[in-house]
């Protein structure tokens, strides 16, 4: 159980592998981040996300010079995108595939493909699961007597815009007190699908769930109240989405909401209120 | 025949009608801008709504075109009066990605320093929470000690609320030759405070009877709802990051972890004190073991972590801080996700209240020891 506890990471491998191969390495552990499989030839780099890793080193910043959200902003509007420096070397490989683990095992027996990844990236394990059996895969973890993740630590979202077809990761943090282990359940859905909820299975879910939708736009099937939660609810956009450049301020907002009126100073007018009120 | 139109009258007269009362954002009990929108029957509680995010900042989106050191000083501003805990846990995340070996003696003086971070963070608790019940007392004695605290942040690392400590990799620079003598100096007044604010409270009947059996939350609710921290520990669940799955020097020292019986108010005020107690205890082991070397370990001028992913959690005055860092393998974050005790704790407050008094909620939103900071981000 102490196996997956923070300070272990796995160092056979990061220094087996130490940056001598930059295109093995990228491969290898992009499949980690938001690739499909892990069982597929390492040396090989999965299609959509290492296809930004394989380009030259120019082209990696037209990718975020992206166009403004999509409540079009006025016209003299000039967004700037916050520009990323092109990936040079690629660090130690830092992704294993989870071994001897009687739970994940049994996972992956009863859920046969819907599990498409089972790895531990330093130690920490991550299953990745399709979206049909996300809220089965779920119950029976918070409801198994060997994982009893009775708590939902954290629920995000990261945004990979090249992948099509399925351009969010729902994350979902779980923690189990009784064995002491945590798990992170990925599942991979498309721009404008819906995710189902798991505020039925946890409580604490709520306002994390509200929080991808306010920040990514992800909405939640089931979610009993998705509002947005952070920003203002007429707020367009959605600020997490990387084609939300971070220079861009949304004047039209601050215009209609926060309006300033010209105080007159001209204490006449003053006096005849004062003098009608009299 | 008297009788009925007097009493059809009367009811007229009181016409039974749930009223919806704003409290906030500039009120002084929500502990910053916070927005709590009640449905009252009567002086009940019947249904709760926060209004959360006027201080929201982006703190996940600017991560995301910064390097990873130029991003430490956003966390100082989270829970501003909790910044070096912050801090931790952001540069312990990025060390675990690197997989970097702190020096023992950084590693340390940030428990040092944390657990004295813990000690302020919970007397400024203490003193605000006392202060919305009714008692002003405390919030001056709580004060005092707490600024001892800052003097001692503020001699070492130039800032005394958004104390900016630590760097990837150690610390920036090893303590000032008074260092030790003044923590030891204050760990020595510090028993003797403690006493002066439970004999204040503890058999106050006042503070009992705003406290004890107040928003009593069950330890199967707790845990479902995601409360981490003090708040989950005074519902009896035994959990601390520190304990359950150590980082930094933890693993050397003798702690006990307190736990509340009935999840009240009460105890949760309990819970904390003892905390205090116990950071104490830490804070004198780590004095008495402080080892000699460097503070900072050998880091690459740029910090390129390997693609990958990862969570660091810790155990935050607020309770479990988190952050989860992905890299794509550049120089910035490809999304940095913070994990706000805060603001998941928030959550449990529409649990904790329906059903209680208007004045109850006060006392609720002080024994959930939020920061708008950190819950709006």
């Amino acid at each position: 159980m102490t196996d997956e506890i923070n300070d272990k990471p796995i160092t056979e491998k990061a220094e087996g592998s130490e940056g001598k191969d930059p295109d093995k390495a990228s491969g290898a552990s992009t499949t980690a981040v938001g690739g499909s499989s892990s069982d597929e030839s390492r040396g090989e780099p999965p299609a959509a996300s290492s296809d930004r890793d394989a380009k030259p080193a120019g082209s990696d910043t037209e990718r975020d010079k992206t166009a403004p959200p999509k409540a079009a902003p006025r016209a003299d509007h000039k967004p700037v995108a916050g520009e990323r420096t092109p990936p040079a070397k690629k660090g130690p490989v830092i992704t294993s595939d989870i071994s001897d683990d009687s739970l994940v095992d049994r996972i992956k027996e009863r859920f046969g493909d819907a599990i498409t990844e089972a790895v531990a990236t330093l130690g920490q394990q991550i299953l990745r699961v399709k979206k049909y059996s996300y809220v089965e895969l779920c119950r029976s973890l918070r409801d198994d007597e060997d994982a009893n993740f009775k708590m939902c630590t954290d629920l995000t979202a990261v945004h990979w815009p090249d992948r099509k077809g399925e351009e969010f990761d729902i994350i979902l943090f779980l923690y189990s007190l009784a064995r002491n282990r945590r798990m992170r359940v990925k599942v991979a859905i498309a721009d404008g699908e819906e995710c189902p909820s798991v505020t039925d299975l946890w409580a604490g879910a709520n306002w994390m769930e509200r929080e991808v939708f306010d920040m990514f736009g992800v909405r939640f099937e089931g979610h009993p109240d998705l509002r947005r939660i952070l920003l203002p609810i007429d707020w367009p956009g959605h600020p997490l989405r990387k084609e939300y450049p971070i220079g861009y301020q949304d004047n039209q907002w601050t215009d209609q909401h926060l309006q300033y009126r010209e105080i007159d100073y001209d204490t006449s007018l003053i006096d005849v209120k004062y003098a009608e009120r009299r | 025949m008297q009788e009925q139109p007097a009493a059809s009258g009367r009811e007229t007269l009181f016409d039974s009608e749930e009223m919806v009362l704003n409290m906030g954002p500039q009120h002084p009990s929500t502990h910053g801008v916070l927005r709590v929108i009640l449905r009252l029957d009567g002086e009940t509680v019947v249904d709760l709504d926060c209004d959360v995010g006027y201080l929201h900042r982006g703190v996940e989106k600017i991560a995301e075109s910064d390097t990873y050191a130029m991003i430490t000083p956003y966390w100082d501003r989270l829970d501003y009066v909790a910044a070096v805990s912050n801090d931790l846990c952001y540069v312990g995340g990025v060390e675990k990605l690197l997989q970097i070996e702190v020096p023992k003696r950084a590693e340390y003086l940030r428990v040092v320093l944390t657990e004295l971070q813990r000690i302020a963070s919970h007397l400024l608790w203490l003193g605000t929470h006392a202060l919305d019940i009714g008692a002003v007392t405390v919030l001056l004695y709580a004060f005092r000690e707490r600024e001892e605290i800052l003097k001692i942040f503020e001699d070492f690392i130039g800032a005394r609320l958004t104390a900016h400590a630590f760097r990837i990799g150690g610390l920036w620079w090893d303590v000032y030759p008074e260092f030790e003598t003044r923590v030891r100096d204050f760990l020595k007044i510090l028993p003797g405070r403690i006493e002066e604010y439970e004999t204040l409270l503890n058999a106050n009947r006042i503070w009992l009877q705003r406290t004890v059996g107040i928003g009593v939350l069950p330890a199967e609710e707790a845990i479902n709802l995601s409360l981490t921290g003090p708040g989950l520990r005074g519902s009896g669940v035994k959990y601390d990051v520190r304990k359950a799955q150590p980082y930094s020097a933890y693993p050397d020292f003798d702690f006990e972890i307190p736990i509340g019986e009935n999840g009240d108010t009460y105890d949760r005020y309990l819970c904390r004190m003892e905390e205090i107690k116990q950071a104490a205890l830490i804070v004198e082991q780590a004095l008495d073991g402080l080892p000699e070397g460097p503070v900072m370990a050998k880091v690459p001028k740029v910090i390129k972590p390997p693609v990958g992913e990862v969570y660091h959690s810790i155990e935050a005055p607020k309770g479990e801080i988190g952050v989860y860092l992905v890299s794509d393998g550049t120089s910035k974050p490809y999304r940095m996700r913070i994990r706000p005790p805060s603001y998941i704790n928030l959550q449990s407050l529409k649990r904790m209240s329906i059903g209680h008094l208007v004045a109850d909620v006060v006392a609720l939103i002080g024994t959930l020891d939020i920061v708008l900071g950190e819950v709006d981000r």
